[in-house]
């Protein structure tokens, strides 16, 4: 999550910087309180197991959202290309038929 | 539209319809951008225009020829409309074109950030499923190594048990065996496999009754509810009853419920045959302790007996901590101090506050073994504050089976206070001796120096030793010696005789110094057995004796030969001294003056004025001086008299004495300088130019009339100004001579203008001229210095008008003149012009002249030619007249003079 936000390009670079920094912190924090030896110890492996499954599910639930978010706005994007190219399109057609009445119609 | 052939218009015609809908078109792509919009209107506009211009030049064509077709399209509106639609498709192009570009940026941007989170997500998955998996490893890893280690911990526990001596079961709450140690099955004979899952309490490896199975059955009972059982039973096994020791411990779980129970048994039966028979041997050594122990409590009796009825304070201390174990009665009550306060304090708690540092220092087990049994004088504290000096016994005890000491303490206060006293005494009266200014010496009765006071040193100056060899001529003034010899023989002969003596004893410096005193004869106490002198340095007094003598010879001198009359009266008026002028001037003798009062030699009205004098100097803390009017021979005489009074030791008037000068000459000088200096005074007040005194230092003292009116403001106005201070004066340089007139020099400055404002006065300003006198007395000293002031503020005035006027007067003749040089160069200039013009008929008459006397000086008769040359004479004199005009008129005003 805090990796996608990184990448949401609408977000100010400084915030984007902050958020990063203090998320870091807060999981460099948890990191450190868990890595006690009896707070090690008293967890049992199981929980542990199912811990890291947890995450694992959380991140590809995450990824897939930000999939989604992130094809729908290519698709977007590659819509509003063509449309412009058609209107460029359209635009020289139309020039090309006036240049046609005004040879067509014999004006020097 | 050049041919006229409608074929060529087939395309024209196409393009015309279908124009329209591709402008349609791209105005609905470009809906949402109103400047397109805008464009696009109008691109539609010119395109129909353009479309109907191209119409009507066809039609013309067709109507009216190729020419007037070519007139229009010559009119280039057609080339107008295509431009501006070119232009305008142009713009479209471009502003799409930049859409597009920013579009394609957004694009390449989102495929970027997309491409980028698959990565990081991907990571991020591929980190989560790589530590799932080491965790996974590492617990199965760790698992294996913990179920090994539980194995091997297992296999020692068992290893452990079996070799143990105590029969070790483990038992299961249901009281099944689960586990028995080797020791077991060797006890019981029975395999393991049997011994396993039968019942504890009825297994048959042992032999017991009811009464051990039921107490067997409480005690597992009581284990199984988690509280540890350990009892003796005796049982019976193998044919002989064997003393066991029962352990039942409940093993639990960590939720505290009772696992399995561990059962031990061990055969105590040898350890309890001991036990036994130690009991037996402790009650006989019981028995003996107490029967010795009564004969020592006998014997302890009878010590604490003498302990504490000892009329000496007593005490046991314990060592090292010096804490009071026990005292006696004595110490209790010399004390103060009850029991119970002893035995809760320590010996340092008697000790005053200077003294325990000490008795810590020297009660070190160093020091203790070195010490013997008397421990020195110490100070005591007792309870009431006091402090006793008290001599310690000291001895080393055994008491109550700890290291003491029994002391023994005896109170010498009084003792030492008295021997205090003794010391104090004779230091006292050592002092007195060896601090008196008082010669004090003992000698025996060779006169041979038993002791002698260091006074006798400084006084003399000689030492013992040096005082020794000296001979009574050496000591002695030859006019003494006899004297002193005659005493020194006379006082052997009675005892306790005292003699006084006044005599001159010389100094190491070789001077004789006066002494007197008293020698006493006490060769026959016991005490003293000597000759005790007692002498005191009165040299000074003696030399003090004579200078008065010869003071008051000085005195009776000078008050004898004094001019002025000088007298002592008692506080009633009675002279009871006179001086020799007293008497010449009343013609009387001293014994008729003295006793007498003034009433008894003047009138009543002057002796009342003296008396009244007398009086007010009685009362006066200080000396009078007052004028006294004597009638005498030759008339009033004036006296100065000062007087004062006479008093006391205790600061009481007993007398007043005077001195009368007389100073009738210098009262009438006196007079005459007055009378001199009053008539100074009005000249200068009269003066009828504005006078000021000044005293020597600059300071302001007087002013006259005229100096009032010329400032309009009172003399009283100005006291305290400076002339040397006056800034005024400083600022215009007139300090030079007020300074010149205060040296002594008589001075007088420019005039100046005075603004006396300057120094906070409203007085017009005024120019002033000022001339200073200093006066000077007999002795050239300056002793007022007199300032003239001359107003010169009227001439000053005229001064200025005259100034005033000849500046206009010379304005004028400036004008003047000038207005004159421009008539002279008129003046000239007309002289010069007709000058000129004169010469020209001048020159024409001597010109005809001097033709008619070269041409018809022959048809002219002589009276003729005379008159010629006469004309001729004249015109030149004429003509060199009017030369000299015009060298004059050249000369100009210069040339005048």
């Amino acid at each position: 999550m805090l990796i996608s936000f990184n990448f949401i390009s609408d977000t100010p670079t400084f915030v984007r910087l902050a958020v990063h920094a203090a998320i870091g912190f807060i999981i460099l924090s948890g990191a450190i309180y868990f890595a006690q030896p009896q707070l090690e110890n008293s967890i049992s492996f199981e929980r542990k197991l199912f811990t890291s499954f947890a995450a694992t599910i959380i991140v590809l639930i995450v990824f897939s959202v930000f999939s989604i978010f992130y094809s729908n706005r290519n698709v977007k994007t590659f819509e509003l290309i063509k449309h412009t190219n058609d209107v460029i399109n359209e635009a020289k057609e139309t020039l090309s038929i006036t240049k046609d009445i005004e040879s067509e119609a014999g004006d020097m | 539209v050049i041919t006229g052939d409608s074929i060529y218009l087939e395309h024209f015609t196409i393009a015309k319809d279908v124009v329209f809908n591709h402008i349609k078109k791209l105005k609905e792509l470009t809906i949402e951008n109103p400047s397109q919009q805008l464009r696009i209107d109008s691109l539609l506009s010119l395109t129909d225009k353009r479309i109907d211009f191209s119409l009507q030049s066809v039609a013309l064509r067709n109507e009216k020829g190729i020419e007037v077709a070519r007139e229009l399209v010559a009119t280039r509106q057609g080339k107008l409309y295509m431009d501006k639609i070119r232009a305008l498709i142009a713009d479209i192009q471009r502003d799409e074109n930049n859409v597009l570009i920013q579009r394609q940026r957004e694009n390449d941007k989102s495929i970027g950030s997309f491409n980028r989170s698959f990565f990081v997500f991907l990571t991020c998955i591929f980190i989560l499923l790589a530590v799932i998996l080491f965790s996974i490893r590492s617990y199965i890893s760790n698992r294996k190594k913990s179920e090994e280690l539980v194995l091997r911990q297992k296999q020692d526990i068992q290893d452990f048990i079996d070799s143990m001596s105590t029969l070790t079961a483990k038992v299961s709450t249901e009281s099944k065996l689960l586990m028995v140690n080797k020791t077991a099955l060797l006890a019981t004979g029975l395999s393991m496999e049997e011994l396993l899952g039968s019942n504890f309490l009825e297994g048959g490896w042992w032999t017991f009754d009811a009464k051990v199975h039921h107490r067997v059955s409480e005690a597992f009972k009581k284990a199984c509810s988690g509280i540890p059982v350990n009892y003796d039973e005796n049982i019976f096994v193998f044919g002989e009853v064997l003393t066991i020791n029962f352990s039942l411990i409940p093993i639990l779980k960590s939720e505290g419920i009772v696992d399995y129970i561990v059962a031990e048994g061990r055969d105590i039966t040898p350890q309890k045959k001991v036990e036994e028979s130690l009991a037996k041997l402790n009650a006989e050594l019981e028995q003996r302790v107490k029967e010795r122990t009564e004969k020592v409590y006998e014997s302890e009796k009878k010590y604490r007996h003498l302990f504490e009825n000892n009329p000496m304070p007593m005490w046991v201390i314990e060592l090292p901590g010096f804490r009071f174990l026990d005292v006696n009665k004595a110490a209790i009550m010399h004390y103060g101090y009850n029991r119970k306060e002893f035995l809760s304090m320590t010996a340092l708690d008697i000790r005053p506050v200077e003294e325990k540092k000490l008795f810590e220092e020297l009660n070190r087990p160093a020091h203790l073994s070195a010490s013997g049994l008397n421990r020195g004088v110490w100070k005591h504290l007792k309870k009431d504050g006091t402090i006793i000096h008290a001599e310690i016994f000291a001895h080393e005890i055994i008491f109550e089976d700890k290291t003491a000491r029994l002391i023994l303490s005896n109170d010498v206060t009084e003792k030492i206070k008295a021997e205090e006293k003794l010391v104090q005494s004779e230091k006292k009266f050592r002092n007195l001796i060896e601090n008196s200014t008082d010669i004090i010496s003992l000698t025996d009765k060779n006169y041979k120096t038993i002791y002698r006071s260091p006074s006798a040193e400084r006084i003399t100056g000689f030492t013992n030793e040096e005082r020794e060899k000296l001979s009574e001529t050496e000591l002695f003034h030859p006019d003494d010696l006899s004297k002193v010899q005659m005493v020194m023989k006379e006082i052997l002969k009675v005892p306790h005789k005292q003699f006084h003596l006044t005599y001159r004893h010389r100094n190491k410096a070789g001077h004789y110094i006066w002494l007197d005193g008293m020698m006493t004869n006490m060769l026959h106490d016991e005490n003293i057995k000597g000759i005790l002198f007692n002498l005191r340095d009165i040299t000074e007094s003696k030399q003090a004796e004579e200078a008065l003598q010869k003071s008051q010879q000085l005195l009776s001198a000078i008050i004898e030969n004094s001019t002025a009359v000088i007298y002592v009266k008692s506080l009633q008026g009675q002279y009871l001294l006179i001086n020799r002028r007293f008497c010449e001037l009343f013609h009387l003798d001293a014994e008729d003056i003295l006793g007498k009062t003034d009433y008894d030699f003047f009138s009543k009205e002057d002796a009342n004025a003296f008396r009244q004098m007398d009086v007010r100097t009685a009362v006066a803390d200080h000396a009078l001086t007052e004028e006294e009017k004597v009638p005498q021979d030759d008339g009033v005489r004036t006296y100065i008299s000062v007087k004062s009074t006479l008093r006391d030791n205790t600061g009481k008037p007993y007398a007043i004495f005077g001195i009368s000068t007389d100073i009738t000459e210098r009262k009438k000088v006196e007079d005459l300088l007055l009378a001199s200096e009053t008539r100074f005074r009005s000249i200068i007040e009269q003066f009828p130019y504005p006078v000021v005194t000044y005293t020597p230092d600059g300071t302001y003292t007087n002013a006259n009339e005229a100096w009032e009116k010329m400032w309009q403001y009172k003399r009283e106005d100005v006291k305290g100004y400076n002339i040397r201070k006056d800034p005024q004066m400083i600022a215009s340089g007139l300090s030079i001579h007020v300074e010149k007139a205060f040296a002594g020099e008589v001075a007088t400055s420019e005039p100046y203008l005075y603004d006396p404002s300057l120094i906070g006065h409203n007085s017009p300003k005024r120019w002033m001229q000022m001339t200073l006198y200093p006066l000077k007395n007999t002795d050239g000293e300056i002793v007022e210095v007199i300032l003239i002031l001359l107003d010169v503020t009227s001439n000053k005035e005229a001064e200025e008008k005259i100034k005033i006027l000849n500046e206009s007067l010379e304005k004028k003749v400036t004008e003047r003149t000038t207005q004159l040089e421009m008539a002279n160069k008129e003046m000239e200039a007309f002289t010069y012009s007709v000058s000129h013009d004169l010469r020209a008929p001048l020159r024409g008459i001597v010109g005809f002249t001097t033709i008619l006397e070269e041409d018809y000086t022959d048809k002219l008769d002589e009276e003729a030619k005379r008159i010629t040359t006469v004309i001729k004479d004249n015109t030149l004199k004429m003509g060199n007249l009017i030369d000299d005009l015009l060298a004059f008129s050249k000369m100009g005003p210069a040339g005048y003079y």
